[in-house]
């Protein structure tokens, strides 16, 4: 692992199958910081990482969980499993605890010092389970009050260093959705359909190092035609990192669906381009072999129906629950532009995502039309509006150039970059209540933040997506309402 | 269609009660009131959204007394109220979202009132009508419906025609909520509540 992880801003633009490159890289400015060794690294996952998700956060807090038994994880526990808390009647304390030991073949842990609450930890009898105890110990003589020992944990921000860059999470509420939903399921999984990611050290590629710790599924490469769809351009690595990125790990950046996992399946070549073939090959894929989200940063240029191969394959996709999400197009700009997205997007069964920038604008690049569903943040890196001192675009770990191994912490725009944001938002939404793709649908668009005029409109259709209310299914409730 | 029936069927009974009775000796009545809403029927979802145990109501009333001891009123309350939304915690409870949100409740009631006693210095009285309710929260459409309204109050002779009363209120619109919100969350489907109120009433 390289001890010098640079930070650079690109501009790139969203990546085009069968026909033009994959867009300028102008370098915009760079900084250098040091980070651990990978010494270091080994030991955060040997010792902190306690529910072993890959992850050092908020659920690896304590380490005082008994694994004598088989339970859930820490993340998923509402309060310790090894031990209750007791609060003894004054004057029968000694007694009463002393018979408790005796009867139960228990323990009660003493904490050094003053005990300012009067409860005791009480170990938990070898068999029991807390609330058979508990149940139990109601009807002990001078036992005043029992109780679990709930666990609480830190609310909101991520420990990742350039968390505070990310300006993008935050304008879609993902604190509040992570409080809520902990980064998803382990077991939804996130096709990410692109270049291929940085996922496994395999010949002369490497894992990105801030992908230590998410989880992957087995994936294909329909480029190369076998089992190890390592990214040769870059894009498909910073998209994933946006939905999975290893978050909480003290390093670098997080991503929003962090604890969900990621399907590798390379349509796209080393510079960015693929075909209808691949496309539809890679779809069909991924939901063969169990993809519950699909993410497409990816489109055909000029609005270009590809046809029913990638049609169907998409059809194939929404008719076996699997949510698709893809990327409205960067055309925009272009003086020949007269609006519409492109397909994949375009397609009804799809979510067609805009960009906009860190005002809540429409970036300049984005496509609109009729067939856009929603917008998330994409970018815009020629300006700095929240003063960071960086252009604003979506920041995550990829690589640039030919150098597969020379990882860094780039600055992309495209919409390409926001159609992750809702990639992520239908995994933490599956993750928590389950559903097809039409109910995330009708509680995506019915959560949007309206930007524009009133209602649906073609540039920012039904608006800003908002994870808080995405995982909390919809808006508050009035008294009717 | 039900609520529209019953409505014109006490109208109409009104009506006749109305003209049946003996000639007239007060005349016309306009009321000035306000008062204290209590929600009974759906005391959760107000409690959550809405918070507090009730609502500020004022309203007018318009009304023709006729021979003793009968009497009819038509009265509308104004009942506004601002909130908070709320998202459901998943264990029965709730908590709020920070996002405003408003309603305006307007019953609409017919009663008629029968007095105990002549006129003397106080008047006491009962009452019993139908009533028509308009429930409106921000953004969304109205619900409408119909039900039950019981009264009891009285008098205070202040001149012979100016008098100041006291009232309670009880009314009942079932089935108008309870489709969505927290009055789903909750069960609750019945607008009604109870109603305390003060008020003036001036014969003409």
């Amino acid at each position: 692992m390289k001890q010098v992880l640079g930070v650079m801003a690109v501009l790139a633009a969203t990546l085009s199958i069968g026909t033009g490159p994959a867009g300028s890289a102008d370098r915009v400015e760079m900084i250098q910081r040091s980070f651990g060794s990978e010494a270091g690294d080994e030991n955060w996952n040997r010792d902190g990482d306690l529910n072993g998700d890959g992850v050092i956060d908020g659920h690896d807090l304590t380490r005082a969980v008994a694994s004598e038994t088989a339970r859930p994880p820490l993340a998923l526990q509402q309060y310790l499993q090894d031990h209750v808390l007791v609060k003894f009647a004054d004057v029968l304390t000694v007694q009463a605890a002393a018979n408790l030991i005796s009867k139960y073949h228990t323990e009660i842990r003493l904490t050094a010092g003053e005990n300012r609450t009067g409860y005791k930890r009480v170990t938990l009898p070898l068999g029991e389970s807390v609330p058979g105890f508990l149940e139990k110990l109601a009807g002990e003589p001078g036992v005043l009050a029992a109780q679990p020992d709930y666990i609480c944990r830190k609310l909101g921000e991520p420990n990742d260093p350039y968390y505070n860059l990310q300006w993008n999470f935050h304008l879609i509420g993902a604190p509040a959705a992570w409080d809520l939903s902990l980064g998803g399921r382990r077991d939804v999984v996130v096709a990410i359909v692109d270049t291929g990611i940085a996922f496994e050290n395999h010949g002369d590629y490497q894992k990105a190092p801030d992908l230590e710790g998410t989880r992957f599924v087995s994936g294909y490469d329909f480029i190369n035609s076998d089992s190890h769809p390592n990214d040769d351009e870059g894009h498909g690595t910073h998209v994933a990192g946006t939905v999975a990125q290893a978050t909480n790990n003290e390093v670098g950046v997080a991503g929003l669906a962090y604890r969900t996992a990621l399907m590798p399946v390379k349509v796209l070549d080393a510079v960015g381009s693929g075909t209808a073939y691949s496309l539809s090959e890679g779809l069909r894929w991924a939901v063969d072999h169990g993809a519950d989200v699909i993410n497409m940063s990816l489109g055909f240029p000029g609005q270009v129906d590809p046809g029913p191969i990638v049609r169907d394959a998409v059809r194939y996709a929404h008719s076996n629950g699997v949510i698709c999400v893809a990327a409205a197009g960067n055309a925009a700009n272009d003086p020949a532009y007269r609006g519409g997205i492109e397909y994949p997007a375009a397609y009804e069964e799809c979510i067609g995502v805009g960009a906009t920038q860190y005002r809540n604008q429409r970036a300049y690049y984005s496509n609109w039309g009729t067939k856009i569903t929603c917008v998330a943040p994409g970018g815009d890196v020629r300006v700095d509006l929240n003063g960071d001192g960086y252009g604003d675009g979506i920041l995550q770990q990829t690589f640039a150039g030919n150098d597969v191994t020379d990882f860094g912490y780039y600055f992309y725009q495209g919409t390409s970059m926001a159609s992750p944001h809702v990639a992520a938002a239908a995994a933490l939404y599956l993750s928590r209540h389950g559903g097809d793709p039409q109910e995330f649908f009708t509680v995506l668009v019915e959560t949007c933040t309206d930007l524009g005029p009133d209602g649906f409109d073609t540039e920012y259709g039904y608006g800003l997506i908002d994870l808080e209310k995405i995982v909390r299914k919809g808006h508050g409730w009035g008294a009717d309402s | 269609m039900k609520n529209q029936k019953t409505i014109l069927s006490a109208a109409a009974m009104l009506t006749i009660m109305a003209v049946l009775s003996p000639a007239a000796s007060g005349g016309v009545i306009v009321a000035l009131k306000g008062g204290y809403y209590m929600p009974n029927g759906w005391a959760d979802s107000h409690d959550a959204v809405y918070g507090g145990s009730g609502m500020v109501a004022f309203g007018i009333e318009a009304g023709y007394t006729f021979e003793f001891p009968l009497e009819i009123a038509l009265g509308i309350d104004f009942i506004p109220e601002e909130g908070n939304r709320i998202w459901p915690d998943g264990q029965g409870g709730w908590e709020s979202t920070g996002e405003s949100i408003s309603s305006d409740l307007m019953p609409v009631t017919l009663v008629a009132r029968w007095r105990f006693m002549r006129e003397r210095t106080f008047s006491p009285y009962t009452g019993a009508g139908i009533g028509y309710v308009q429930f409106k929260e921000t953004r969304e459409n109205a619900k409408k419906g119909s039900g039950l309204v019981l009264q009891g109050g009285g008098d205070f002779y202040l001149t012979k025609l100016v008098k100041l009363f006291v009232e309670l209120e009880y009314t009942s619109f079932p089935d108008i909520i309870g489709d969505a919100g927290a009055s789903r969350y909750f069960g609750e489907n019945d607008l009604g509540g109870i109603t305390t109120r003060l008020g003036a009433r001036f014969t003409f």
